[in-house]
C-alpha cells in the first residue's frame, strides 16, 4: 500500500503552573492546546479569583501548525510572552515544571465542573496527578503509517525521557527520581508505553471495544506516552514533563521531530527500527524516571546497558541527515548544552541543596528560568 | 507433547499488618526477632519485609483445599498468637487507615537497604499487604500458557478480595488502594501474552543479562510462574481478612488451572486478550469492588460484577465438584450478597461517623475470626 510522506508539521502543548509570587503555593495553571484554527490557552483548575478576573473561557494565541522549528519557535515564545503578561497583569508568576517541588495535592484547588467526571470516575488517583507535561505533535496524515512509527518510536521515549524530566520533588519531598510525573500518570489507567499495534484498524478495533464497553467516552481518554492523536493528523508524544527552559522545549521537539523522520525514512528503505515488548521498553523508561542523564539505559539490539550519555550522541548521530533535512541544527544543538549541564531536574536538585534544601529556593529558580525569554 | 494433569496443590502467603492496639497505628515489630540478620525462631520461617510492621508468613505445600483451610487459620493462629505475647495484634487488610509510609521503619537488612537506594521513594510507599496463590502446575510450558489464559479472570477474582479502601486517613473512593500503590513499581500488573515458556524466559534472560533484574523473582506481575517452585502465582489479590474468604479465592484459583488443563485436552481454549483490555476491568474491579461493572470481552458488553462471578464459577462447577472443594466456595455468594472486606470497611466506618480506630478494631476482630 501507498502512503503519502508525512508533513512532520509540528505543534507543541505546555501545561503552566501559575504561583503565589507571597507562599509559592501552586495556585491553579493552565494548559495550552490545539484548536482547528487556533492555539487556546485555558486556565484551569482555577482559584476562584483568577476565574473571575480572566474572564474568556479560552485565549486565543496563534497557529497550531508550524511547519518547522523555526516556526514552533515563534510560536511557543508568543504564548509564553502571552502567559507572562498576564501574570503581570494579574499578579502571580509562571513556572513550568513537571511538577510543584512542595504544594499538596490535597489542598488543591477545587476541580472545575468538566472535570468532576473525571474526578468521580478516578476519583483519589485523578486527584494526585496535578503533574504538568509537554505533548509535541508531529504531522504523520497517513494513519497506517503513525501506527508503524508508534510502534518503532516507542523505543526512543525513555531516551527523549531523560533530557526532558523536571520533576524530582513532589509534596515537599525529595523523591530520588528525577521525572516523579511519571509515576504519578502510572495510576491511571490507559498510560505509559503503548502494546504493539499491528494495524491501525486494530487500535481502532481496540477503541472501539472501549467505547462501547462505557470504559471511555472518547479517544481522547487513552493517554499513552506516544498516540494517533484523535482530531489531529498527528502523532502525539506525551513523556516529556513541561521544561522551565524554552530552549530546553524546542532542542527535544527539534529531537522528537527527527526521530519521526528517521524511522518513516528508513520505511521508504524498506528497513524498519526493531520492535521491543513493551516490558523491555518499561525498564528503560524505568530507569529514566529514576536517574535521568545520571543513569545507564540498556541498548537491546547489543543487551549491553550504556551511559546514556553516548546513547544520546549516537541517536543525534542516526538522526543527523534528518536534521539537516529538517534545517532544525540550531534547535538540536541545544541538547549538547542539556548534556553538558544537565536537565531540569539535576538543576532543580542542585539549587536545592545549595540553599540548603529551600523548597521555596527552587520554585523562585523555576520561575527565573521560565521567565527567562529573549 | 501433551502436558499432564498439573499437581494442583495449594500454598498461600500472606502479608499480615502489626499493630499496636493503643495507637491502633502500624507498630515495628519483626526486628524483635532478628539477631545478627538471623530470625531466632524455631516453629516457622518469618520472612521479615522492607517494612518492620510487615510480617510475611506461608503455608506448607496443600495437597488440597482442606488442608489448606486448615493450615491458614494454624498460621494466623500463630502470628495473632507471637504478637499478643508482645502486647501486639495483627491486621489483615491491604492498606492500614492511617498509619503513614513515611513514618514507618525500614528493616535494616542490605537487601532492603539496596532495594530502598534502587526504588527511593517509591520503596518506602510500598506500605501494602497482598495475598499470593501458588497452583502447582508442574509443566513450564503448560504454566505460562495457563498464564496468558487466566490473566482474563484476575480482575474478576481480584474484586472478591479488596480490602484497601483507605490511605494515609483518607477515604480514597476505590476498594483497593493497594493495587493503584503497586502500579508504581516496575514489571507489576497484568502481564503480557507470552507465546511459549522460551519466550518468556528469553524476556528474563534478556533483562538479567542487561542487570535489571538479577533474577526473575524481581518480576512483580500480577501473575507469574513461580522462579523456584513448580507453580502458577497469583499476586494480584488484596490480603483478605477473613480466613475463610481467602479460602474461597484459592479454591477458585486452584478450580480455574484443573477447567483451564481440561480444556486443553479437548483442543479447546479461552481466548487471549490484550493486557489493554483486561486492565480496562482490573481498574474497574479496584475502584468499584463487586458494585460496578466488568466488560465481557466476548459479548463486548458491559455487565454486573456479581453476574459475572456467578458465571465464572459456574463455568468450573464440574472442577468445584472434582476437587471437593464446594463448601469451600460457599463464602464468595456471601461476598456477593454483603461486600467484600472493603465494604464493610467503609461500612464501620460509615457508622462510626468517620472514625478510621474503630476500623482498625473491626480489622483486629475479623482477622482473628475461626483463628481461634
Amino acid at each position: 500500500m501507498t502512503y503519502h510522506l508525512p508533513s512532520f508539521n509540528i505543534g507543541i502543548e505546555e501545561e503552566y503552573q501559575l504561583i503565589d509570587p507571597e507562599s509559592r503555593e501552586l495556585l491553579g495553571y493552565m494548559t495550552q492546546s490545539m484548536s482547528r484554527e487556533q492555539m487556546l490557552l485555558r486556565e484551569r483548575h482555577p482559584a476562584l479569583d483568577f476565574a473571575q478576573r480572566i474572564s474568556p473561557d479560552a485565549i486565543e494565541v496563534g497557529t497550531p501548525i508550524c511547519a518547522n522549528i523555526q516556526e514552533a519557535e515563534r510560536e511557543l515564545l508568543r504564548i509564553r510572552r502571552t502567559i507572562l503578561e498576564l501574570s503581570q497583569q494579574y499578579g502571580f508568576k509562571v513556572a513550568a515544571a513537571g511538577t510543584h517541588p512542595f504544594s499538596h495535592w490535597a489542598t488543591g484547588p477545587d476541580a472545575p465542573p468538566r472535570y468532576r467526571a473525571l474526578l468521580e470516575d478516578t476519583q483519589i488517583v485523578a486527584r494526585r496527578l496535578l503533574v504538568f507535561g509537554m505533548h509535541v505533535h508531529i504531522g504523520v496524515e497517513d494513519k497506517e503509517l503513525a501506527m508503524d512509527v508508534m510502534n518503532t518510536m516507542r523505543y526512543l521515549l525513555p531516551h527523549i525521557l531523560c533530557l526532558a524530566n523536571s520533576s524530582p520533588f513532589w509534596v515537599g519531598l525529595n523523591t530520588g527520581l528525577k521525572s516523579y510525573r511519571s509515576v504519578l500518570l502510572n495510576a491511571l489507567p490507559r498510560t505509559g508505553i503503548p502494546n504493539e499495534f499491528h494495524s491501525y484498524a486494530e487500535y481502532q478495533n481496540y477503541v472501539e471495544t472501549l467505547i462501547q464497553t462505557n470504559s471511555i467516552p472518547g479517544p481522547g481518554y487513552i493517554w499513552w506516552d506516544i498516540r494517533p492523536h484523535h482530531r489531529f493528523p498527528t502523532l502525539e508524544i506525551r513523556i516529556c514533563d513541561v521544561l522551565p527552559d524554552y530552549r530546553d522545549a524546542l532542542a527535544v521537539t527539534a529531537l522528537i521531530q527527527a526521530v519521526v523522520a528517521w524511522m518513516v525514512d528508513l520505511r521508504q528503505k524498506n528497513m524498519t527500527f526493531r520492535r521491543y515488548e513493551r516490558t523491555l521498553i518499561n525498564e528503560n523508561k524505568w530507569r529514566a524516571v529514576r536517574y535521568g542523564l545520571e543513569g545507564r539505559l540498556i541498548d537491546f539490539g547489543k543487551e549491553e546497558s550504556v551511559p546514556i550519555r553516548e546513547l544520546i550522541h549516537e541517536l543525534l548521530a542516526f538522526v543527523e541527515p534528518m536534521v539537516e533535512r529538517l534545517g532544525s541544527r540550531d534547535a538540536i544543538e541545544h541538547i549538547f548544552t542539556i548534556l553538558d549541564r544537565g536537565a531540569s531536574a539535576d538543576q532543580q536538585l542542585r539549587v536545592w541543596r545549595e540553599s540548603g534544601e529551600d523548597m521555596k529556593a527552587v520554585v523562585d529558580y523555576l520561575i527565573q528560568e521560565t521567565e527567562k525569554l529573549p | 507433547m501433551i502436558p499432564p494433569r498439573p499437581s494442583l496443590t495449594i500454598g498461600i502467603e500472606e502479608e499480615y499488618q502489626v499493630i499496636d492496639p493503643e495507637t491502633r497505628e502500624l507498630r515495628s515489630f519483626i526486628t524483635q526477632f532478628i539477631e545478627d540478620g538471623r530470625i531466632i525462631m524455631v516453629e516457622r520461617e518469618i520472612k521479615p519485609e522492607l517494612h518492620q510492621s510487615m510480617v510475611e508468613l506461608g503455608t506448607p505445600v496443600c495437597e488440597n483445599i482442606a488442608q489448606a483451610m486448615e493450615e491458614l487459620v494454624r498460621q494466623r493462629r500463630f502470628i495473632c498468637r507471637l504478637a499478643q505475647e508482645k502486647g501486639l495484634e495483627i491486621v489483615a487488610a491491604a492498606s492500614h487507615p492511617f498509619s503513614k509510609w513515611w513514618e514507618q521503619q525500614v528493616t535494616p537488612f542490605p537487601r532492603y537497604l539496596g532495594v530502598l537506594e534502587e526504588m527511593q521513594l517509591l520503596a518506602q510507599r510500598l506500605l501494602i499487604f497482598g495475598m499470593h496463590v501458588h497452583i502447582g502446575i508442574g509443566d513450564a510450558q503448560l504454566t505460562t500458557d495457563t498464564m496468558n489464559v487466566l490473566r482474563y479472570m484476575l480482575p474478576h477474582l481480584f474484586a472478591l478480595s479488596t480490602s484497601s479502601p483507605f490511605w494515609e486517613g483518607r477515604k480514597t473512593g476505590l476498594k483497593s488502594y493497594r493495587a493503584v500503590v503497586f502500579e508504581d513499581f516496575p514489571r507489576s500488573g497484568i502481564p503480557d501474552v507470552y507465546p511459549n515458556y522460551s519466550d518468556y524466559e528469553q524476556l528474563v534472560r534478556t533483562l538479567v543479562n542487561t542487570e535489571c533484574i538479577p533474577d526473575s523473582s524481581k518480576i512483580w506481575w500480577d501473575v507469574r510462574p513461580h522462579h523456584a517452585y513448580p507453580t502458577l502465582e497469583f499476586r494480584i489479590f488484596d490480603i483478605c481478612t477473613r480466613v475463610e474468604e481467602a479460602i474461597a479465592i484459592a479454591a477458585l484459583c486452584q478450580a480455574l488451572v484443573l477447567w483451564h488443563w481440561k480444556l486443553r485436552r479437548r483442543n479447546i481454549s479461552f481466548r487471549v486478550y490484550r493486557r489493554d483490555l483486561i486492565n480496562e476491568n482490573k481498574w474497574r474491579a479496584a475502584r468499584y469492588g463487586l458494585d460496578g461493572k466488568l466488560i465481557d470481552f466476548g459479548k463486548r458488553m458491559e455487565l454486573p460484577a456479581r453476574a459475572l462471578i456467578r458465571e465464572l464459577i459456574e463455568l468450573v462447577a464440574e472442577e468445584i465438584e472434582e476437587l471437593g472443594s464446594r463448601p469451600y466456595i460457599e463464602p464468595i455468594f456471601d461476598m456477593l450478597s454483603n461486600g467484600t472486606s472493603a465494604d464493610r470497611q467503609l461500612r464501620v466506618y460509615d457508622a462510626n461517623e468517620g472514625d478510621l480506630k474503630a476500623v482498625v478494631d473491626h480489622l483486629i476482630q475479623e482477622t482473628k475470626e475461626h483463628c481461634g
